[in-house]
């Protein structure tokens, strides 16, 4: 379920029609996939309105639409930009702001009209745009967790020209613009993700994230793809689907840390003497500390004297070698 | 390039700043201080790409600090001074992306009080040489056509042959400073990558080849050089891709003389990292191996860093570079490789 938020019916009109949206309650406007909510002029005004109705219904998408005042002379009237990142001005920038895509043009949400230039001039290094929404409906998302996605209709020049008459005049036309734009974006966002699946293998939530973490590290890397794992070897090298990726999971760790198996098998190799006779010997999982904690247990004098004696034989100096990088002599 | 200008009130007849203003052929916004627009809105940092303002202001406060430990070489007193925050360029690892609320650029103009300070800095060590770096928050040449400062760090040189000046940079915007006279105590020092790497992680900034070629011009200019291969980024063939930049150094005659070559491998605060993550989830540093390590900082594990230290090391010494030019930036001192 998507939430449309806009500040006025002059604006909403056409999405209300064109996406057959019943009226449920004053300014909120329910249809199967889509609810739209009437905001008002003002951040707060937005923001209450917003969390109202993000407290009363789950949505995964919020979109925020409307006109809006361009402060530059590259963004013309009547064409629509993704908003970026909004911002909120009040005697000046105000700290937070919320990033909201990767790409389009930043809005700043201002607490009054704008009407004059020098007013507009004030505003210009932080955004391109000027509404007086966003920010509201923004912070509301943010705290529900919600993503929000913006799109403005530029609708005049802020601090240049009277915009109510022109709202009156063009409204309708505004809002079939938004309409049309906004329609396709609804319909791609019902289509959803085809599950994980590689044949042979058997994947867990955790080893699924740990493969994609893998395997997106190792195409930065390498260029690798799934097409290019040699996952016919894994497969005949064990019949057990879960040994199989833990198995391809190893492999990808190694070629994306070819170091690390290196360190660790002479890790093991260091430890060992100790090790197969029962002396535990512990280190820093991060190789971060030199030190290293040796326990024993005994039964007799004899078995005590015989792991004394391995111990006081055994030197830190390989670990601590290995770690201060002395990887090339063997 | 700018987005907006914005100027501080009292600057409005600053002839440094009215020059720069003339370059850029661009009529201000005037604020009270810059501040009271930079920072008060957290920009997100790739912004820059396509929004990047210019503010012309005062530094206020300290406009000299003393440089962290290790630092420069150790047993001398460093200090770095602000002239600038943020920088034209885009490099991955950046920690100003983590660090400003802005990346919008601050030029500071007020160079004659910041180099008072550092007069006073020089008298509170009178027997000692003093470092003073350029280029911590920004970098020290790239913009230099424009602000036009160079000549008075370069006259406070002249006058105290004991205060070293280092500016560090990955531009090759050398023009202004060959216009200079070389001096014993200006150090022109280079942040130097293999070149694939550098073209993959140093966004927008001259490629290694060029970078090498500024160095070559500066010292046959007679200019003191430093070098720093810092961040070291591992890939599965470092040392060949470490040994080709060394050759080339060597090609160029750039290891002799050379002031100081400093190894750091690639690190990060946790903000910082988090951030990287968010800007460039394609990086190639994210490749390597990450870990939280001994001071909190993310860095790769220990065996892998101390191992690429000391390999490049010694491709440095082998190629030329003498060993007391080299020193380990920001990590640990005690092991002696």
């Amino acid at each position: 379920m998507n939430l449309i938020t806009m500040a006025y019916m002059g604006e909403a009109q056409a999405l209300i029609d064109g996406l057959r949206l019943q009226k449920v309650s004053e300014g909120i406007f329910e249809g199967d996939q889509v609810t739209l909510i009437l905001t008002g002029e003002g951040p707060f005004e937005a923001a209450i309105k917003t969390s109202a109705i993000l407290g009363s219904k789950a949505f995964e998408q919020i979109f925020n639409l409307g006109i809006a005042g361009s402060l530059h002379a590259d963004l013309p009237k009547e064409e629509i930009f993704e908003i970026r990142s909004s911002y909120l001005f009040l005697n000046g920038p105000q700290f937070k702001s919320f990033p909201l895509s990767s790409q389009g043009v930043d809005c700043l949400t201002s607490f009054k009209r704008v009407l004059l230039p020098e007013e507009a001039q004030q505003m210009k290094g932080v955004a391109g745009i000027v509404d007086r929404e966003l920010w509201g409906v923004a912070m509301s998302a943010k705290n529900a967790g919600i993503p929000l996605r913006c799109f403005k209709l530029i609708s005049d020049f802020a601090g240049a020209e009277a915009i109510c008459d022109m709202a009156l005049e063009n409204s309708l036309e505004w809002s079939k613009k938004l309409f049309q734009f906004i329609k396709p974006l609804l319909e791609n966002d019902s289509q959803t993700e085809a599950p994980f699946n590689l044949p042979g293998f058997y994947f867990t939530f955790s080893s699924q994230h740990q493969f994609h973490n893998l395997m997106d590290k190792l195409r930065i890397k390498e260029d690798l793809k799934v097409t290019d794992l040699p996952l016919e070897s894994f497969i005949e090298k064990s019949k057990n689907q879960k040994d199989r990726t833990k198995l391809l999971l190893q492999y990808l760790d190694q070629r994306l840390d070819p170091v690390k198996e290196k360190v660790q098998s002479r890790i093991n190799a260091w430890k060992k003497p100790l090790e197969n006779h029962g002396v535990k010997v512990d280190i820093d999982s991060k190789w971060e500390s030199p030190q290293v904690k040796i326990t024993l247990e005994a039964k007799s004098d004899e078995e005590l004297k015989q792991k004394l004696a391995l111990v006081s034989h055994f030197s830190l100096r390989p670990y601590q070698d290995l770690l201060e990088g002395k990887l090339d002599v063997e | 390039m700018w987005n907006e200008v914005y100027l501080e009130k009292n600057l409005e007849s600053s002839p440094r700043a009215v020059s720069i203003l003339q370059k850029l052929n661009k009529s201000p916004i005037l604020i009270n201080q810059f501040d009271d627009i930079w920072g008060r809105s957290k920009k997100p940092y790739l912004h820059k790409r396509d929004s990047l303002n210019l503010f012309i202001a005062e530094k206020k406060g300290q406009l000299i600090k003393e440089a962290p430990a290790a630092y420069g070489k150790s047993g001398e007193a460093h200090y770095y001074f602000i002239h600038a925050y943020n920088c034209i360029y885009e490099c991955e690892y950046c920690y100003l992306q983590g660090y400003f609320n802005s990346p919008d650029i601050v030029l500071f103009i007020n160079h004659e009080e910041i180099i008072l300070e550092m007069e006073k800095a020089l008298l509170m060590h009178p027997e000692e040489r003093v470092w003073f770096h350029a280029g911590e928050f920004s970098d020290s040449l790239a913009l230099t056509h424009l602000t036009g400062e160079l000549d008075l760090y370069h006259d406070f040189c002249e006058r105290n042959p004991r205060a070293f000046i280092e500016l560090r940079t990955k531009s090759v915007n050398t023009r202004e400073l060959l216009k200079l006279k070389a001096l014993d105590n200006l150090v022109v020092s280079f942040s130097l990558s293999p070149e694939k790497m550098a073209k993959s992680i140093d966004q927008k900034t001259p490629g290694t080849q060029s970078r090498l070629k500024a160095m070559k011009a500066l010292k046959d200019a007679g200019f003191k050089l430093g070098a720093h291969f810092d961040p070291i980024v591992y890939e599965d063939h470092f040392k060949e891709t470490y040994q080709a930049l060394c050759s080339q150094m060597k090609e160029l005659n750039l290891w002799s003389d050379l002031e100081y070559l400093s190894l750091g491998v690639v690190r990060f605060t946790k903000d910082v990292y988090r951030e990287m993550e968010n800007n460039y989830p394609d990086s190639l540093i994210h490749t390597g191996p990450m870990v939280k390590s001994f001071d909190g900082k993310v860095r790769y594990h220990r065996p892998l860093r101390m191992w690429m230290m000391s390999s490049i090391k010694e491709i440095a010494l082998n190629s030329g570079c003498s060993s007391e030019a080299i020193y380990l930036c920001m990590e640990e001192d005690e092991t002696g490789i």
